[in-house]
């Protein structure tokens, strides 16, 4: 069987898709997630977990729309596996951290350790990223 | 390495179960597991002169439901109704600063080691007592009690939250910014006691807070605790209920309207919500909510308390 362009484009864009429906899912669970917990913080408020669900939005559904429009055969980059796993990994970090501020903020207090998720979690973008470039490059 | 996690889910299994772990270890880490940093002999507490053979002051004290009066103590209670909450207001006299002292939860000083307000009042043996400023959820904030600097880590977390209630050794209040103090500078001062929640509701006389001013960025009425001074040695403790159907609650310029009608030249909010809790002669005489609006003790870090 020979796979036309057009058909690898529609198989990278269904990928792209599938992603893109998660990041949404995703950013509504954060949304969500924020408004049960003000229900239960007596009117105490957190930025940091307000504006968690700009992690999913911005850093996945633009950036995979971005991809399906304007790259979408860097999914059959060689990397591609690991980008995802990589840039995945990291916003859920960056969330995650942003869901944890909120928690301590709304509760008057404070870890030592929200740092590393931050850290892990841009870190692990910036590699994701590195790697999709490099991906592209090569393709 | 690369070749195993290029297989679907896997990278995505492992590293769900190490973020959950990392989180559950926060967590825990911040709101449960206790971290003891210094226990308190209660023998060598600080420069503690107000125990000084008092003990038979005590026991000549007259005593009734909201009020207590021995040669060095005087404390009445008035229990009031306003803005649509009861508020518990402790006017007190006393003869010397060393009679308005701090405790610790356990009598330790440390993260996450909590009691109720009043377990920590009645290991010490407290005649008046209200939840302090809940020092041990946090890692930042001044915390010296009784003459004893337990933390020097300033807070520099907010505007409001910069702010430090100082009890000098004369008993007079005063205000002082965290993030423009050394505290060896008020330790070498023989400062008493040291503060560290906010934000300042009344200095030189006058309120300090809006209609705007509020703890973190609570917009609501909240069960709330204040002390302040009134004159030399003449001091005033306030709590108030809240989030229940008989009292909705304080905002902290209603709390620093009933500090300044009772003549405070300063006053200071400390720990509120569930925290909220005044104790005397035995009783928890306020509501305490706890975990939302259920009618029981939190347990804190710290009181503020009058006694020998």
């Amino acid at each position: 069987m020979t796979l036309y362009t057009s058909d690898i484009n529609k198989t990278a864009a269904r990928r792209l898709n599938k992603k893109i429906y998660s990041y949404i899912a995703f950013t509504a669970f954060c949304i969500v997630f924020d408004r049960i917990y003000a229900l239960f913080s007596h009117g105490v408020s957190s930025a940091s977990m307000s504006l968690m669900f700009l992690y999913p939005l911005i850093g996945g559904v633009l950036l995979f729309v971005l991809i399906r429009n304007l790259a979408p055969h860097a999914c059959g980059a060689k990397h591609y596996r690991l980008f995802i796993n990589s840039y995945s990994s990291g916003i859920i970090t960056l969330t995650i951290a942003g869901a944890l501020a909120g928690v301590f903020e709304i509760a008057g207090t404070s870890s030592p350790y929200l740092i590393y998720f931050i850290i892990c979690g841009w870190a692990m973008i910036i590699l994701g990223l590195f790697t999709l470039a490099v991906s592209l490059f090569q393709f | 390495m690369i070749k195993f996690f290029q297989k679907p889910y896997r990278w995505a299994v492992i590293y769900a179960i190490i973020l959950s772990l990392s989180v559950t270890f926060v967590l825990l880490n911040t709101f449960v597991i206790p971290q003891a940093e210094t226990k308190i002999d209660s023998s060598s507490d600080s420069q503690d002169s107000g125990n000084n053979g008092n003990s038979s002051d005590q026991s000549d004290a007259t005593i009734t439901d909201n009020s207590y009066k021995d040669d060095n103590i005087q404390i009445t209670i008035d229990t009031v109704r306003g803005y649509d909450t009861t508020v518990y207001i402790a006017d007190i006299q006393v003869s010397d600063i060393k009679y308005l002292k701090a405790a610790f939860a356990g009598s330790t000083y440390g993260r996450n080691i909590k009691e109720t307000t009043s377990n920590i009042a009645e290991d010490n043996n407290a005649i008046l007592a209200i939840n302090g400023d809940y020092y041990g959820f946090r890692d930042y904030g001044f915390v010296l009690r009784n003459g004893v600097l337990y933390r020097e880590t300033a807070d520099t977390t907010g505007d409001e939250g910069s702010e430090a209630l100082v009890i000098d050794s004369d008993g007079d209040f005063s205000i002082v910014d965290e993030s423009q103090t050394d505290v060896q500078d008020l330790v070498d001062q023989n400062v008493w006691q040291i503060l560290s929640f906010g934000p300042t509701l009344i200095n030189n006389g006058g309120i300090t807070v809006t209609a705007n001013s509020e703890v973190g960025k609570s917009m609501n009425s909240n069960p709330r605790t204040a002390i302040g001074q009134i004159s030399s040695l003449h001091y005033v403790f306030v709590v108030s209920d809240g989030r229940t159907s008989a009292s909705s609650g304080l905002t902290l310029l209603e709390l620093a309207q009933i500090m300044y009608d009772k003549g405070c030249t300063v006053a200071y909010n400390l720990d509120g919500g569930g925290s909220s809790t005044i104790w005397f002669n035995g009783e928890v005489i306020n509501k305490p909510t706890t975990n939302g609006d259920t009618i029981s003790e939190r347990s804190v870090s710290d009181i503020v308390y009058i006694g020998y």
